[in-house]
């Protein structure tokens, strides 16, 4: 619980204190967001918009959303003091840049995207959406309590201009992304739970849904734990006889689609600008705009996915379900190049395992220098050498 | 019927599905993989050409006449959704081939292979693969102390069986590490390390002292520690269970060249279909639709992979890396060695000369509390201007937990100048002010080539040693000695009533002893390493079941700036300056597995310098330390004076010398020592200038070159905040000269330490290079490139000149003047580069820009259609 750090409070340095502020709001947010849900769904069922009171209640979940981006980007501007560059050089500090872009993210698209304006049904999927970034920004930062906060020095390849565009431009468009596919988580859950509890739904399609969404590694953490929550709220729904009808499915698969599409949209500049930015930087520390380096194809291989994904929406006619389902596998390849990619095979010798707390980054030593190779050869007993002790070498 | 059959089969052309479309392309891969293998073996027969080569030709012709004769049935091929998604989507699984099967090492090369063992007997190739790894097997050359499986092979053989047997450990390590953590999510499963309860109160401590996130760290390191070598030995077990299937993995991913797949035939091909179809489907329309508002920012797009893959291909063709070594001490060179092979030593059309070479090191600030020993090394604090850290944490009386120390960073310095201290005894002999006993010496000047301490250089030509101080403090144990620069006696100093503890001084307890070996077994939980003494050729048992014997020993270990080997120092150790100390160690593991031969360096941190995981029994931490009084050497005297103010030296034979401020001590050698102050409580005033300021962004800086020390000008705070609140402004150098990198406060509760932290990567490596070109009669000169600013090189900023870029790659810290040198000749860059920015305007125009415009368009439409 990181609530215990308001006990030491004396001790904290500036960043501990925001990264603090930042949870509680967290907590108060996901309050405020239920409260807001529960307030637009039942406008909904009314069928008529939020006023008074409600309605300002309905603003809640942006006015928390606000306050927490606030609190985190102080929080980076600290930390940014305190280690005296820019604060990305470890797994504890990119982590915190990723909940600050997700916070960034969530705002913008709660304007680009105006699920508020479209009335209170849209509006509960945009509490749900702040709900989950809020819980995603709480629970990331108790797994960075798990995590060295060390301060580490910047290895001169990290002293270079492009660290914080490139950086910047990659987190914002991860968490932008990871946006888009919570859309789609959105629409994949409604559907499993409908069908479960409501029928309608092929068994084919919901046993894919489920495997989707229980066991597919590592995306679980994300998954496993929304399939849950939005289950007791969907057994709730169904008690109450408001489950979605199948017309009503259709046509949210059919418009989450289209929300999906357009979170998207807003990422994949800053995904396309991000991945090209890393090989500007490249070429200017190594002259070798692509090193095959793991971590530049997993961020490529991301890219292609995500190109793949406008292909299918665009020329192949791929709509709703199917759409939704390639940006969760985009959204699934960002995980894997954010957080699984140290332990992919090619990864062990990558030139980017900077955040990795046991590597001792040796980034810019390309190629053998002769005095290895010696090293190498006055080690052999024989051919080379300090020779044996009883050379005479010792005491004469 | 069959005129029917034919008409309707022209009329409905066929339809590439996602079935068919993958298929197609996958063949097209293997032809051009198979086109790929001809290629490189096109008249390699010697004279004339061979039918395959005729037969390869003829293909070529064909190949060419059939696109042209179907070249419709090529553009709906191409033009088509699914080819098109196909391509992509074969890419993208292409390269997470490459993401799963480990590259081979070098593999930028585009001549690196998995060596072939075709003709090797397999039971030879089973008995060498199963055999324990021994150090030679790292080598890629043949060693005397090579595996005994090797013995009898051709040598072309055993080579080849080396580099099989390296990059297959390589494959199975990385392979086993993945499953290992593939089958163990989220760490279910693993080892989780416990700490004892006596390491968790020690933490607590430590906490007070240095708050509560580097308690909580330090915890996170020491469990990282205690369950590595458990989780270690379970990945073996996996891979050991796994070796078969393991061992035709990777023969399956050799033969179909995944472990190369980047450099491959069969991907070049596919990179080439995907430029193609990219081709064919941004030139669909006709230019006016391809730059309308909805199809720019898409044709930008495919303009800008296009033109990537264009760059690509001509990088592909044309391009040559390489390692470029040079040194100060060396003139200029043309030859680098491609993909830092010494095999393959490539010239270019002019020469190099390192003209200036520097490594800048992170000022860093180590604060230690005397009484506390503790086990646990001491945090480092990076500094720059304006920095501050509150330390010693402790509730008030209020009970609110509040820093007693606090520091601040006033001014730090690329360079500062450090005088003598002024010293002077302290008026009141009891003057808790004073720093305790000091001899201050005058050391007079050495004449040219005495010199042996390495200030001087190796002999030959070295010049004469310029009269210097040396201060001395008998109750600081790393400060109280003094050895002779000549190397003709080592003299400690002795401050007390009698002379008991100088006369133990000069019989060492154990005068054999060459050092101390710090040892840590992470694996077996030692978080700490533990200082064993030894002797040569002693046997160490350590944890974790490890026999460490110490087989070689010299002071001076060098390394040749050529790379040619160690320069060895013939002499007796006893004569050999400690400058450099190095031992080898034989490691032998308690199973009794093959030994692993280790060279130890007193001045080399293996595992701050990344390479401790490198050996083959990585978890066994080894460290040197020297021991310069008790080892052999020359003669020993302890220079003695007590509260009385007798002074008098004292010799190893028993003979004592009365010592008279002014006069030149008795000791052996040509150097002139005198004691100019003896002191009993010695007051000073240090003499610290701060020159110039810090390095800062990237600029061209002559200071960054310069070996001054780096200096600092720090406030510390004791007891902030409170009543008894005091303020210190202390000046300090990263030089241990007249203790210039040492400071400890008025109440002895705490020391700092300033120093260049040079364990791990520096804050940056430049060198400053100049162009050499021969004339008409073959004379080498310079070429005029401007002032050194425009030639300088550091990480992240490349010097460009005939093509070629040279960028700052390598630095040994052993070799001062040795800098390594990236060397790269690729015209597709700026092609690629130009593709890349396209690509990025693409993507903002069809996201970000068109949106914008469209909605604008669609609101103004709207309200012109509202509009009465």
């Amino acid at each position: 619980m990181s609530l215990e750090a308001f006990s030491r409070w004396s001790t904290l340095a500036g960043s501990g204190r925001w990264s603090a502020i930042t949870d509680l709001l967290c907590l108060l947010g996901l309050l405020v967001v239920a409260a807001a849900g529960i307030a637009h769904g039942r406008a909904s069922l009314r069928g008529e918009r939020l006023r008074g009171l409600p309605a300002r209640l309905g603003n809640g979940p942006l006015v928390v959303l606000v306050a927490t981006l606030v609190a985190m980007f102080a929080s980076i501007w600290n930390r940014g003091l305190e280690v005296h560059h820019f604060p990305s050089q470890t797994m504890s500090e990119v982590l915190n840049m990723f909940t600050t872009a997700l916070l960034v993210s969530m705002t913008v698209l709660h304007f680009a995207l105006a699920l508020t304006r479209r009335g209170p049904g849209w509006a509960i999927v945009d509490d749900v959406l702040v709900g989950l970034v809020l819980g995603g920004v709480y629970f990331t930062h108790a797994y960075i309590r798990t995590l060295s906060t060390a301060q580490r020095d910047l290895p001169p390849a990290l002293q270079s201009y492009w660290f914080p565009p490139h950086l910047s431009c990659l987190i914002f468009s991860y968490a932008t992304m990871g946006i888009a596919a919570l859309v789609a988580l959105v629409f994949f859950v409604t559907r499993f739970w409908t069908g479960l509890f409501a029928g309608g739904v092929p068994r084919k399609t919901q046993l894919v849904s489920f495997a989707g969404l229980a066991l597919v590694p590592f995306a679980q953490v994300v998954t496993l734990p929304v399939l849950i929550v939005s289950g007791a709220v969907f057994l709730v729904l169904w008690r109450l006889k408001r489950l979605p009808g199948p017309s009503r499915m259709a046509a949210l698969e059919r418009e989450l689609d289209e929300v999906s599409f357009r979170a998207f949209a807003v990422g994949i500049p800053f995904l396309t600008a991000g991945v090209w930015m890393g090989a500007f930087w490249a070429q200017e520390a190594w002259a070798n705009y692509w090193g095959w380096d793991s971590k530049e194809n997993t961020a490529l291989i991301t890219w292609l996915v995500y190109i793949v994904y406008i292909h299918l929406r665009m020329l192949g006619g791929y709509r709703g379900s199917k759409a939704m389902a390639v940006l969760v596998g985009g959204a699934l390849s960002v995980f894997m190049t954010f957080q699984v990619f140290g332990y992919l095979p090619d990864s062990q010798k990558s030139l980017h395992r900077y955040t990795d707390d046991a590597v001792v980054p040796s980034e810019g030593q390309q190629g053998k220098a002769p005095t290895e190779q010696a090293r190498a050869d006055v080690s052999q007993p024989a051919g080379g050498g300090m020779g044996a002790p009883s050379a005479g070498r010792v005491g004469g | 019927m069959v005129g029917d059959v034919a008409q309707s089969a022209q009329s409905r052309p066929l339809r590439w599905g996602f079935a068919l479309a993958p298929l197609a392309i996958l063949l097209l891969m293997c032809v051009g993989q198979a086109a790929g293998v001809a290629r490189a073996d096109f008249g390699s027969g010697g004279a004339g050409l061979r039918a395959k080569d005729w037969l390869f030709l003829a293909f070529l012709a064909s190949t060419a006449a059939f696109l042209w004769l179907q070249r419709a049935a090529v553009a709906r091929f191409f033009r088509s959704m699914h080819v098109g998604v196909s391509l992509i989507t074969l890419t993208a699984l292409s390269i997470i081939t490459g993401v799963l099967v480990p590259q081979i090492e070098n593999f930028e090369d585009p001549t690196e292979r998995v060596s072939s063992l075709s003709d090797v007997p397999e039971d030879v190739v089973a008995r060498y693969l199963a055999s324990p790894k021994l150090a030679a097997d790292e080598d890629s050359r043949l060693r005397p102390d090579d595996n005994p499986v090797l013995t009898g092979l051709p040598t072309e053989q055993a080579l080849r069986l080396k580099g099989y047997r390296r990059e297959y450990e390589a494959f199975r390590w990385a392979e086993g590490y993945f499953l290992y953590h593939l089958t163990h999510p989220y760490g279910i499963g693993m080892p989780k390390g416990i700490l004892p309860p006596q390491v968790v109160q020690s933490l607590d401590r430590f906490g007070e002292r240095y708050g509560k996130e580097e308690r909580d760290n330090r915890e996170i390191e020491m469990h990282a520690a205690f369950s590595g070598r458990e989780k270690t030995a379970e990945i073996g077990k996996l891979i050991a269970r796994h070796e078969n299937a393991l061992r035709r993995a990777f023969d399956l991913c050799t033969a179909l060249q995944l472990n190369r797949t980047y450099k491959s035939s069969w991907f070049a091909t596919l990179l080439g279909l995907l430029g193609v179809g990219v081709f064919f489907n941004t030139f669909r329309a006709g230019a006016e639709r391809l730059l309308s508002l909805r199809k720019v920012g898409f044709f930008t797009v495919h303009a800008g992979v296009m033109t990537i893959l264009v760059g690509g291909l001509v990088s592909k063709l044309n391009t040559d890396r390489g390692i470029l070594h040079l040194d100060l001490t060396e003139g200029p060179t043309d030859t680098y060695w491609a993909y830092g092979s010494s095999d393959k030593k490539t010239r270019m059309p002019f020469a190099l000369k390192l003209e200036r070479f520097g490594r800048k090191d992170w000022p860093t600030l180590e604060v230690g509390f005397p009484g506390d020993n503790f086990k646990s090394r001491l945090p480092e604090y990076t500094l720059w201007p304006g920095f501050k850290k509150d330390l010693d944490i402790a509730p008030g009386e209020d009970g609110v937990l509040r820093p007693r120390i606090h520091l601040e960073v006033l001014s730090l310095a690329a360079r500062a100048r450090v005088g003598t201290p002024r010293f002077w005894d302290a008026p009141v002999r009891g003057d808790p002010g004073g720093i305790g006993p000091l001899a201050e010496l005058s050391l007079g000047p050495l004449p040219s080539g005495a010199a042996e301490d390495g200030a001087a250089g190796d002999g030959g030509a070295e010049p004469a040693l310029q009269e210097q101080t040396a201060l001395l403090k008998p109750d600081y144990p790393e400060r109280d000695t003094l050895y002779d620069p000549a190397w003709k006696f080592r003299m400690r100093t002795d401050y007390g009533e009698g002379v008991e503890g100088a006369r133990r001084s000069l019989a060492p307890a154990d005068p054999g002893v060459l050092g101390y070996l710090a040892v840590r077994v992470a694996g077996a939980g030692e978080v700490e390493a533990r200082r064993v003494p030894f002797h040569l050729g002693e046997k160490l048992e350590v944890a974790g079941g490890y026999t460490v014997e110490v087989q070689e020993a010299t002071a001076n270990f060098r390394l040749d700036p050529g790379g040619k080997g160690e320069i060895r120092d013939s002499r007796p150790l006893a004569e050999q300056y400690p400058r450099s100390p190095g031992v080898y160690v034989n490691i032998t593991p308690k199973e009794g597995g093959q030994p692993e031969r280790r060279l130890l360096i007193e001045a080399l941190d293996w595992e701050a310098h990344g390479r401790q995981k490198t050996f083959p029994y990585k978890d066994l931490v080894l460290s040197l330390e020297w021991e310069r009084w008790a080892s052999p050497g020359p003669p020993r005297f302890v220079l003695h004076w007590g509260p009385n103010g007798s002074a008098e030296l004292l010799a190893e034979d028993g003979t004592k010398t009365p010592v008279e401020p002014g006069k030149p001590l008795s000791l052996p050698g040509p150097a002139r020592i005198v004691a100019t102050h003896l002191l009993h409580n010695a007051l000073y005033e240090k003499q610290i200038d701060l020159l110039a300021p810090p390095i800062e962004g990237p600029r061209f800086d002559p200071d960054f070159y310069s070996q001054d020390p780096m200096g600092l000008e720090i406030a510390v705070t004791s007891f902030p905040g409170t009543p008894r609140a005091h303020r210190d402004v202390v000046r300090m150098a990263a030089t241990d000269e007249s203790l210039a990198n040492l400071w400890s406060d008025p109440g002895q509760r705490f020391d700092l330490r300033f120093y260049g932290n040079d364990k791990a990567l520096p804050f940056e490596w430049r060198s400053v290079l100049a162009v050499w070109k021969k004339d008409a009669d073959g004379k080498l000169y310079k070429v005029d490139l401007g002032p050194e600013r425009d030639r300088e090189i550091r990480v992240n900023d490349y010097f460009y000149y005939g093509g070629y870029r040279f960028f700052q790659t390598n630095a040994i810290p052993e070799l001062p003047t040795y800098s390594g040198i990236g060397v790269v000749y690729d015209p597709g860059i700026p092609v690629v580069l130009m593709g890349m920015y396209l690509t990025i305007v693409g993507a903002a125009i069809a996201f970000v820009i068109r949106p914008i415009v469209e909605s604008r368009r669609s609101r103004k439409l709207t309200q012109a259609e509202a509009a009465p």
